[in-house]
């Protein structure tokens, strides 16, 4: 680890910002690519990771949940913007020191049997990154892979089996050994958890708590499950169709929606309580998320929203932070007052 | 109850031929649906609960009922003729799956399928099936149903594509409506609207439900009574508040527990279930859940429970019901060590993992 984690102070530099990302995918329309438009995937996204801390992601989909976060470690070539990894500009790095900073960051997928090269053993699925980033070789390669497997709950008995011969909790657990193997700062996890059963998600949910605490790693997690991300995550930022619209502490956002999207969004969570679940009609959204490829005019969430007015169809809200509890929206609603809002 | 029970699935054993033998997918499985009542069977992969929902309708492929029945009204389907299934099927039992894209044709308008589906069942001319078909695409809340109705699958969204296959379900207005995780494809804000709607669609037209999910809010938005199934067999089964509120079976109490609420600390770890999923190719013996249960009995390595009646229409299979001391479940009963990630634990117990072997962790610490 290259980062103990500390103490918040609010002026250390965080381990990942991104400042103002975009990434716009050409679409064609015609069979000549005639008439051809902008998908605006992710759209001026600016958040920071600070060390040994969880950022969670949330969003309908389509919301450019995964795209944000594959820009954010450039797996996707951002159209602009600027990431900072450890205060280092990684857009503008490149070949050996590039692959250097890529090591510290490390992502786990949401398929844990898609994620793994089924015709590999688990030594080399693990081991691979060790080689790519020739951080061990030969019987130190050997004994790190099993050091990794013993961190996730596995063992070294599991080295020369294949990925179809384990469950879908240890599979994953295969593919979070294959994240820790460079010793990275940051990883990104891409709904890690959603194709687990639920009686395994939460031994996974666990393992990655663990592996925070013990080796201060900090995560980008996302989730469709937002009773996962509320459990997971300390800061929150809410997507809808490529820009954030409300950021803030995971808590604070929990407890009081600002974002009047935020809200429909928090309010369809189901209860588990049968008595309240039936008697609360949970707060249905009107339609659904607009084509990307149009979206529509003055703030996104306009065709949506129960509050719109007219300013809402012609103008697109600025995401503003408020000094005094960091809490960020892009609502018209709240641009008198910072506190107040659609309620 | 709502009456007379409307399907009657008794002492059901569905088995599978596989490469590595015959695999029983279901096993000794009894429940019913009441007319217009909503029953819910939840469970984990591989519990069983979609090949008893595709017993039902006679669709499975490979798969063969070894014995047991089904009585849709007295009738039994597992004797029905592939003709008289092809007639209760749709008019009499609809069903709508997870995946909507795959239900429809890609070649044909949404319209034209609504509109072909009542043709099947209904004697009426091509020009009334599709004034039908518009009235029951508005019904389900499609916006602008008349031109919707030309659209195709892949210009409608996810929500509107399921909202298509429901009407097509609903389309001979159907006495029984299986849906197999109808919302499990579909972001919450939409979950929640198809929900809605299905709810709605009950109260009007008086249809049952047989629910098939693995999210207890799903359940309990949903049902009337849940039936909880564990690796093939039923493990418990009450009324929606009793198996919710009040879980007597260990393994419908550790599950329900696992699932992360809002009220759970996020410095304090989840209450897992240790082990995973057993593979049906390799039952524990016993009792199929005491490998990963944390108040095991010898009794229960040995001997596999009875589903036993508990005061007030309940079930559940556990030796704990037929201790001596009685031994219904205290509310809270799950032991502390739970609560630890235990990962050791976890995987000494995965050899009657799923299609998995035996990592022995001991090691860990």
């Amino acid at each position: 680890m290259s980062a103990e984690p500390t103490v918040e102070t609010g002026q250390e530099t965080p381990i990942l910002e991104v400042r103002d990302l975009v990434k716009h995918y050409p679409v064609r329309r015609g069979a000549f690519g005639r008439g051809a438009g902008v998908v605006r995937a992710v759209d001026g996204v600016s958040f920071r990771i600070p060390r040994g801390r969880t950022v969670g992601l949330v969003g309908e989909s389509g919301s450019g949940k995964s795209t944000t976060a594959r820009l954010a470690n450039r797996l996707v070539e951002p159209t602009s913007g600027q990431v900072l990894f450890d205060g280092a500009d990684l857009l503008a790095t490149r070949g050996r020191e590039l692959k250097a900073l890529r090591s510290r960051m490390q992502m786990v997928f949401q398929d844990p049997y898609g994620s793994l090269n089924p015709r590999m053993t688990v030594f080399d699925i693990v081991g691979e990154p060790l080689e790519v980033h020739g951080v061990s070789r030969g019987r130190a390669r050997t004994a790190r892979v099993t050091e990794l497997l013993e961190t996730v709950g596995l063992s070294g008995r599991d080295l020369y089996r294949f990925p179809h011969q384990f469950s879908g909790g240890q599979a994953q657990r295969i593919g979070i050994a294959r994240a820790l193997a460079t010793n990275p700062d940051v990883i990104f996890c891409d709904e890690s958890v959603s194709a687990l059963d639920v009686s395994v998600q939460a031994q996974i949910l666990n393992l990655l708590k663990r592996l925070q605490r013990e080796l201060g790693l900090s995560y980008l997690f996302i989730a469709h499950d937002l009773n996962v991300v509320r459990y997971m995550a300390d800061e929150l930022c809410v997507m809808y169709m490529g820009e954030i619209v409300e950021r803030g502490d995971s808590d604070a956002v929990f407890a009081d929606p600002r974002h009047p999207y935020t809200q429909l969004l928090l309010a369809a969570i189901p209860g588990h309580d049968p008595a309240t679940a039936k008697a609360k009609d949970r707060a249905v959204a009107r339609g659904e998320v607009p084509s990307p490829s149009a979206p529509p005019s003055g703030c996104r969430f306009h065709t949506r929203c129960p509050f719109a007015f007219e300013r809402c169809t012609a103008e697109a809200p600025r995401l503003r932070t408020s000094p005094a509890t960091g809490r960020a929206a892009a609502c018209h609603l709240l641009d008198d007052t910072s506190e107040g809002g659609p309620s | 109850m709502h009456g007379s029970p409307l399907l009657e699935v008794s002492n059901l054993r569905v088995r599978f031929p596989t490469r590595h033998g015959r695999v029983e997918a279901v096993s000794d499985m009894s429940f019913t649906v009441a007319e217009g009542e909503t029953v819910a069977i939840v469970g984990e992969s591989g519990s069983g609960k979609s090949v008893t929902a595709l017993s039902v309708m006679g669709l499975l492929n490979s798969g063969s009922i070894e014995s047991g029945s089904i009585r849709f009204r007295g009738e039994d389907l597992t004797a029905a003729e592939p003709r008289r299934m092809r007639q209760i099927r749709g008019e009499e039992i609809a069903m709508v799956f997870q995946n909507p894209m795959a239900a429809l044709d890609p070649l044909y308008t949404v319209g034209n399928q609504v509109a072909e589906a009542i043709r099947i069942h209904r004697d009426v001319s091509a020009a009334e099936a599709r004034a039908r078909a518009v009235e029951l695409l508005r019904e389900v809340g499609l916006p602008d149903p008349e031109r919707r109705a030309r659209s195709y699958p892949h210009e409608l969204s996810g929500g509107q594509q399921q909202r298509v296959v429901i009407a097509i379900a609903l389309s001979c207005n159907p006495a029984l409506l299986i849906a197999d995780e109808p919302t499990t494809a579909l972001d919450v804000t939409v979950e929640a609207q198809i929900l809605r709607l299905m709810r709605t669609l009950q109260a009007d037209h008086g249809t049952a439900l047989l629910f098939i999910t693995h999210d207890m809010g799903v359940v309990a938005e949903m049902a009337d009574r849940v039936v909880v199934m564990y690796a093939g067999k039923v493990v418990e089964q009450g009324t929606v508040e009793q198996v919710l509120r009040e879980p007597q079976n260990p393994y419908t109490l550790a599950l329900l527990r696992s699932i992360p609420s809002p009220d759970i600390s996020r410095d304090t770890l989840m209450p897992a279930i240790r082990g995973s999923v057993p593979s049906l190719l390799d039952t524990p013996s016993g009792c199929r859940f005491h490998p990963r249960c944390p108040r095991v009995l010898d009794r229960c390595v040995r001997e596999e429970p009875p589903l036993a009646a508990l005061p007030g229409q309940r079930d559940s299979r556990c030796w704990l019901h037929l201790q001596p001391d009685g031994g219904l479940l205290p509310a809270e009963s799950t032991d502390s060590t739970e609560s630890t990630e235990s990962t050791g634990s976890a995987d000494r117990s995965a050899r009657h993992g799923a299609g998995s072997i035996q990592s022995g962790a001991t090691g860990v610490s």
